[in-house]
């Protein structure tokens, strides 16, 4: 139903702009418009989906486990397994190059749709796509609330995992697994544990933890597409008392990220309420991109929507986003610490909505 | 986006190996006059800079340029602050990172010379904002697929060494599952976790959870109820090396015979690969490699219309649906194809000690 409900805005809104087509690409880290389009959750090669104005979609994979997925997976679509990508979609559209195509993301798409000796031009339909990504209708935000709920359980279960003597994979292995008994069947995550010599958090590696170790990870377990985060750092024994002091720096960003939120301000009004605490304790130069990627971004159907919550981005915010505030990045006395916490803007303003405490976890060492 | 252990191991993988395989690739650019080759991976598409390099994107894009003659090195589109972890688990000469994964590419080869021939290696399925910054700082683009496809087949004694790595993990995660379980997640679950401990760097697991009623194997979200034959298939990599394992799982003796006797037929059809015709006698069948950039590539399959070459000495996965006593068994396993004369056989054989 929502898959249907996300099909009809789109289709109103291509009647609204004279479009003929849309064509959406994805790949695992770039699923969210073929997520959108089709409602295919695509994990192997590539995929393009074409939705015309009269409501037919056409699903266009490469990969036979990915045809077969689709099948059962989606409803109302017609999916093809093919062997030239691009090729395939290109012979879709040329019954209709004299009509209005945009696509999305179109920089990804592969290089012989875009070449100029096509009969078809597809014009640039990405910010239309972001725009219905960013802004979620009110069954899309009951679905992110559950999948919130789902990260604060899983954040629960990664403290409980995160035991002095385990491999990082193997804490990770069992998140997935606690996650998959729910019913979850996707997630991002990626970790870090030590202390100063840890400058970020990437995929797990065979690194043992130990105690006294910060472990930072960022969780972000899927409910139907609908992906939410959770940043938070634990320590394995006491807090020192930099660790603590450190931490109390980025709540204190976190917490004035958040209550900048509101619609009518940008995401780079958030970004600068956030990296001003930085600033006003002599660690300005930790928030830029040497040391962090962005200070919390949008979530939903994949795990970094648009907007960016970073200083240059000038997009408005507006009710129905959903987004992580976290002013993660680098310490020099305590090393990467991460804290973040799901905000959807209201009508007036925004509402939290992670649960699990916003404190820096001891945990048994 | 990848989750599972990602980390370069100088054992398994030693620097010699690489450097073997880029002399080898090297040796073919001088042959076709080819200055540059160009390889681009994703987290879909990391068959052929983890081959080369042995990096693999958790998620993002990047383009490793490999000229003639000197390493490799990698154009990430992600920020700087991932540049030591990057140069930690990748064997190459340096790292530019940059938001503009094109543009820089192209500046980067206007960099070494103004007249190069640059192969781009599967240029039809690669982005058209990084084609056109090549094209605009290139004297000419050609495609660089079939010069890595040659390079890679027959696969070598450290590819195959991952191949048999993952095929044993992916047995060893089929078989953490039991037939008994009549709840999906938990199931699924099972197989994810078990597979992740083992040190798979990516899992997918796949379910149809009453055969009787669907064969379709698909991604579980939310929960089923496991009838008395469900299948389960894992998909995984090791290390940038990625397989498929089918277990059907049946909780009465008359359909784990069923299975027993789907499973030795399985064995029995893919003895004579790359010739398919004992495969043919299947409901369905599907055999996928990786021939250059992208894993599990379909090759030959009843839902194919054409086909694709399976060359000796690499390793494919096959998947079949196999008629038994008016019963579907599926059946899947990584498959080592055999040189001239020597039969093809299962990396690890999809027998199980329960036999369903």
């Amino acid at each position: 139903m929502l898959a249907q409900e996300r099909r009809e805005r789109l289709l109103a809104e291509m009647r609204r702009d004279g479009l003929e087509a849309i064509v959406v690409y994805g790949t695992s880290w770039q699923e969210a418009y073929l997520r959108y389009v089709s409602d295919f959750g695509i994990l192997e090669a590539d995929g393009i989906a074409v939705l015309t104005a009269d409501g037919r979609c056409r699903l266009f994979v490469e990969n036979a486990a990915e045809a077969e997925r689709a099948r059962g997976e989606t409803g109302g679509i017609d999916t093809r397994l093919v062997r030239n990508l691009a090729q395939a979609v290109g012979r879709e559209l040329e019954a209709i190059s004299n009509q209005r195509i945009v696509a999305a993301p179109r920089a990804l798409l592969p290089a012989w749709l875009t070449a100029s000796e096509r009969s078809f031009r597809l014009e640039d339909g990405t910010g239309l796509l972001d725009r219905l990504l960013m802004e979620k209708a009110p069954n899309e935000i009951a679905v992110m609330r559950r999948a919130v709920a789902l990260a604060d359980e899983g954040y629960e279960f990664f403290r409980s995992a995160a035991r002095p003597g385990r491999k990082q994979y193997e804490v990770v292995a069992d998140v997935e697994a606690f996650l998959r008994r729910k019913g979850s069947p996707d997630n991002f995550m990626i970790i870090g544990s030590g202390n100063a010599d840890v400058r970020g958090m990437a995929p797990p590696s065979e690194r043992t933890l130990k105690p006294g170790d910060l472990v930072t990870t960022e969780l972000t377990p899927a409910i139907e597409g609908y992906l939410a985060q959770i940043c938070r750092t634990l320590v394995l024994g006491k807090a020192t008392p930099v660790q603590k002091q450190a931490f109390a720096i980025w709540h204190e960003a976190m917490e004035a990220g958040i209550a900048a939120v509101k619609p009518g301000v940008t995401a780079a009004d958030v970004a600068r309420a956030e990296n001003d605490v930085f600033r006003r304790h002599g660690l300005g130069e930790y928030t830029t991109s040497k040391y962090t990627r962005v200070r919390g971004h949008g979530l939903g159907l994949s795990t970094d929507v648009k907007p960016s919550l970073l200083e240059d981005v000038d997009i408005g915010l507006r009710p129905g986003m959903t987004i992580i505030v976290h002013p993660n990045t680098y310490h020099p006395e305590a090393g990467y610490m991460v804290l973040g916490d799901v905000v959807v803007v209201t009508e007036t303003g925004c509402e939290r909505l992670t649960r699990t405490p916003a404190q820096l976890f001891e945990m048994p060492a | 986006m990848r989750r599972g252990l990602i980390s370069w191991s100088k054992a398994e993988l030693p620097e010699s190996a690489l450097d073997a395989r880029v002399a080898k690739v090297q040796a073919a650019m001088a042959a076709a006059g080819i200055d540059i080759l160009a390889v681009y991976t994703n987290p879909a598409r990391e068959s052929g800079v983890a081959w080369l390099t042995g990096f693999i994107p958790y998620w993002n894009q990047c383009v490793m340029l490999l000229p003639r003659v000197g390493r490799p090195m990698l154009v990430a589109g992600m920020t700087a602050r991932v540049r030591d972890w990057i140069m930690r688990n990748a064997h190459i000469e340096a790292v530019a990172n940059t938001t503009n994964l094109g543009a820089e590419t192209g500046r980067l080869i206007a960099e070494k010379t103004s007249d190069a021939v640059v192969a781009i290696a599967d240029i039809d399925s690669v982005p058209g904002s990084v084609v056109d910054g090549i094209r605009a700082s290139a004297a000419e683009v050609i495609d660089g697929g079939p010069l890595l496809e040659r390079a890679r087949a027959p696969a070598d004694p450290t590819e195959l060494a991952f191949a048999f790595k993952a095929a044993t993990i992916a047995h060893a995660a089929l078989a953490n599952a039991a037939a008994s379980e009549t709840d999906a997640a938990r199931l699924v679950a099972m197989i994810d976790g078990e597979a992740r401990r083992l040190g798979a760097e990516e899992v997918f697991v796949a379910i149809a959870p009453d055969i009787a009623a669907s064969r379709r194997l698909i991604r579980l979200e939310g929960t089923a109820v496991l009838r008395d034959a469900f299948a389960a298939r894992i998909s995984l990599a090791y290390k940038g090396t990625w397989v498929r394992m089918v277990r059907t799982f049946g909780r009465d003796a008359m359909v784990a015979r069923d299975i027993a006797s789907a499973v030795t037929r399985f064995a029995a059809a893919v003895a004579p690969l790359p010739r398919i015709d004992s495969l043919e006698g299947f409901a369905a069948f599907l055999i996928e490699g990786c021939r250059t950039t992208t894993p599990l590539e379909p090759l030959v399959g009843t839902m194919l219309d054409d086909t694709r070459a399976i060359a000796p000495g690499t390793v494919v996965t096959v998947q079949a649906t196999i008629e038994t006593n008016g019963r579907a068994i599926l059946v899947g396993a990584p498959v080592l194809v055999g040189r001239t004369g020597e039969a093809s056989s299962a990396l690890v054989a999809p027998h199980f000690a329960d036999a369903g």
